[in-house]
C-alpha cells in the first residue's frame, strides 16, 4: 500500500523529457506562418480573380435578357460571400486568442466558434449552393436562344446533373459528417465545461 | 531577433520539462505530448512581447498548455484507453527496472482520471503552489483544495489497485 507522498517520490524519479528543441519551435513557427498565409492568399486571390472575370463579362457583354444580368449578380454575390467569410474566419482566429484565458472561458469560446463554423458549413453552405445553382440557371436562359439545341441540351443537362450530384450526394455526405463531428465535439466541450466549473 | 531567441531559450529550458509532464500526463502518449509541447511553445514565441511584463511567466505558459491540451481532446479520443496503456508501456519499457515499472503504472493510473483531474494532479506532483494551480485552472483556491484532496485519494486508490493485480 502506497500513500500519495510515495507516488510523488515515484513521479520525481522519472526521466521522461521532451525531444523537442527550442530551435525547432522557432523554425516550425516560421514555416507554419508562411504556408498558412500562402494558402489563405491563394484561395482569396483565386476567388477575387473569378469575381473580376465575372464583372468583366457583366459589363462587356451585351446580354439580351435581364436574367443573364441577374444570374451574374447572384454569382458575384456568392464570390463576395466566400471572400468575406474567409476574412471573418481569419480575423476571428487571429484576434480572439483565448489561450490566455481561464480554461472555462477558452472552452466557451471554442464552443461558440465551433457553433458558428457548423452553421457556416451546413445551413449557410446549403444556401450558398442553392444561390450558385440559381445564378447559373438564370445565366443559361439566354444561351438557350443563342446556342444550337444540341449544345444547349448538353450544357444544361451537364450543369443540372452536376448540381444535383453536388446537392443530393456530396453535400448530404458532407453535412452528415459535419453534424456527427459537431455533436461529438459539443459533448466533449460540455463535459470539459462542467469539469472546470467553479462549484463555490 | 537574437535577443528574442535568447529569452525564448531561457524560458524554454526553465519550463519545458514540467509542461511536458503535463502534456504526457494528459495524453499518455509520448508523440502527442511532444506535439502539444511544441504547440504550446509556438504560442509562447508568438506572444513573447506580451509576456515580458508578466511577473509569473510560468503561470501563463501553463495556462496556454492547459488550453492547448483541452482542445487536443478530439485527437485523444481516437485512442481507446487500452491503446493509451500500450503506448505508455512501449514508450517507457526501454529501461525496465522497478522504478520504471512504477512510473509506467503511475501514468496508467493518471490516464484513468477525468481530464481536469489529470491536469491538476500533474501540477500538484510537479509541486506548483496551490494559488498558482488555482490561477491556471480558473478554479477558486478553496474549491481547488477540495478537488485536489479528492484526486489524490482517487489516484492513490487506482495505483494500489494496479499494484495488487
Amino acid at each position: 500500500m502506497k500513500d500519495f507522498d510515495s507516488l510523488v517520490s515515484i513521479w520525481n524519479e522519472q526521466k521522461t523529457a521532451p525531444i523537442v528543441d527550442f530551435k525547432e519551435v522557432i523554425s516550425k513557427y516560421k514555416i507554419n506562418r508562411s504556408s498558412f498565409s500562402i494558402k489563405f492568399l491563394t484561395e482569396t486571390f483565386v476567388m477575387f480573380a473569378v469575381f473580376i472575370l465575372i464583372a468583366f463579362i457583366f459589363f462587356k457583354t451585351d446580354f439580351q435578357f435581364w436574367t443573364s444580368y441577374l444570374g451574374l449578380i447572384i454569382i458575384e454575390a456568392c464570390c463576395v460571400y466566400f471572400i468575406v467569410i474567409q476574412i471573418i474566419n481569419i480575423r476571428n482566429i487571429a484576434s480572439s486568442n483565448t489561450l490566455f484565458d481561464k480554461p472555462q472561458d477558452h472552452i466557451q469560446f471554442i464552443q461558440k466558434f465551433k457553433k458558428s463554423r457548423y452553421l457556416q458549413n451546413t445551413r449557410n453552405y446549403k444556401f450558398y449552393t442553392i444561390a450558385l445553382g440559381a445564378g447559373f440557371s438564370l445565366y443559361f436562359i439566354e444561351f438557350f436562344y443563342r446556342l444550337n439545341v444540341i449544345t444547349m441540351i448538353i450544357l444544361v443537362t451537364a450543369t443540372i446533373a452536376w448540381a444535383l450530384v453536388c446537392y443530393f450526394y456530396f453535400m448530404k455526405i458532407y453535412i452528415k459528417k459535419e453534424e456527427k463531428r459537431f455533436a461529438e465535439m459539443l459533448a466533449d466541450l460540455e463535459r470539459l465545461n462542467e469539469q472546470f466549473k467553479d462549484e463555490e | 531577433m537574437a535577443r528574442k531567441e535568447q529569452v525564448f531559450e531561457e524560458i524554454f529550458q526553465a519550463n519545458s520539462k514540467k509542461i511536458y509532464h503535463l502534456c504526457f500526463g494528459y495524453t499518455g502518449d509520448e508523440d502527442a505530448a511532444n506535439d502539444l509541447l511544441q504547440e504550446t511553445f509556438l504560442k509562447v514565441w508568438q506572444n513573447l512581447d506580451k509576456f515580458r511584463n508578466q511577473a509569473m511567466i510560468s503561470t501563463w505558459i501553463y495556462r496556454i498548455a492547459v488550453n492547448t491540451c483541452l482542445t487536443y481532446l478530439k485527437k485523444e479520443k481516437r485512442q481507446a484507453k487500452d491503446e493509451l496503456t500500450t503506448n505508455i508501456i512501449e514508450n517507457i519499457e526501454e529501461e525496465v527496472s522497478e522504478k520504471q515499472e512504477q512510473i509506467k503504472t503511475l501514468y496508467q493510473c493518471i490516464a484513468q482520471l477525468d481530464e481536469n483531474e489529470r491536469i491538476i494532479i500533474t501540477m500538484v506532483m510537479d509541486e506548483l503552489p496551490y494559488p498558482e494551480i488555482a490561477e491556471i485552472s480558473g478554479i477558486s483556491e478553496g474549491n481547488l483544495r477540495v478537488k485536489i484532496h479528492r484526486i489524490k485519494h482517487k489516484l492513490t486508490e487506482l495505483y494500489n489497485q494496479h499494484e495488487r493485480l
